[in-house]
């Protein structure tokens, strides 16, 4: 099973940066991917990626509309795209890694 | 202790934009003796709204405050009979007023509105409150959110 890890972080609190873990995850789920979603909002940082999450991942997402820590995933296949974008269109997050429309994170952003 | 009753809740009401409904979440907590400075908690609730607009894109607003103002950790739950803008969403049906005594240090209303954020991208929840028809109803509906605090 592939397996998708992502970031979500959102500056204006919480309540964003959940909704847009959950639509992720669950659309992720329902296509068969095995999910881990970290989120990084006002209540710190929940459902840390671990090393072994990392290296395990066939692809990553970073759902913010803040900065969070991307150095971690150089060498990854990543997108990058908003809060809102995933709670409101998860399909095309996902569209985007059925094609494999995505680049090789090199980082040093 | 209930986070929410039939008191903090109306369902297909007409209010006109952002703050006819803010005034509403104030008076109805007035009137369920959660709150004796309507002011003060409008005030409250507005900062919070010009710091970050609580539309979350789906039709749904939760305008929130830890505030002094109020004496419980409350919810409301309002369903309009017609859509108003809200921040960046210009279609919002349904309203989760949040209030948190600043008393209470336990940031009940974060854990709420993270269990209400989860839930509300499940489309048949939101399937649910959209068709809902009265008080009892949304009362069965949203009293899993009392298991928050």
């Amino acid at each position: 099973m592939k397996k998708i890890i992502g970031v979500c972080a959102c500056p204006a609190g919480i309540a964003h940066t959940y909704m847009a873990a959950e639509s992720l995850e669950r659309y992720g789920r329902k296509l068969g991917y095995e999910v881990k979603i970290e989120t990084n909002g006002a209540g710190g940082v929940e459902n840390r990626l671990d090393e072994d999450d990392i290296k395990n991942a066939d692809f990553v997402i970073i759902a913010a509309d803040t900065s969070v820590e991307t150095e971690r995933f150089i060498g990854k296949p990543l997108i990058e795209t908003s809060v809102s974008e995933a709670v409101r269109n998860a399909a095309n997050i996902f569209e985007k890694i059925a094609n494999k429309d995505v680049e090789i994170y090199k980082g040093g952003r | 202790m209930d986070l929410i009753n039939e008191n903090l809740i109306q369902i297909n009401v007409m209010l006109k934009d952002k703050n006819e409904v803010i005034n509403e979440l104030a008076e109805m907590l007035y009137n369920d003796e959660r709150t004796c400075n309507k002011e003060g908690l409008i005030q409250d609730i507005l900062k919070r709204e010009e710091e970050f607009s609580t539309s979350m894109g789906l039709g749904v607003a939760i305008p929130h405050a830890h505030t002094e103002h109020v004496n419980k950790p409350s919810l409301i739950f309002i369903k309009l009979s017609e859509a108003i803008s809200w921040g960046n969403d210009d279609n919002v049906e349904l309203i989760f007023g949040i209030a948190n005594p600043s008393t209470n240090i336990s940031n009940d209303h974060l854990k709420i509105l993270a269990e209400l954020a989860r839930k509300l991208m499940d489309d048949e929840f939101r399937g649910k409150l959209v068709s809902i028809e009265d008080k009892k109803e949304a009362l069965k509906i949203v009293s899993f959110l009392n298991n928050c605090i």
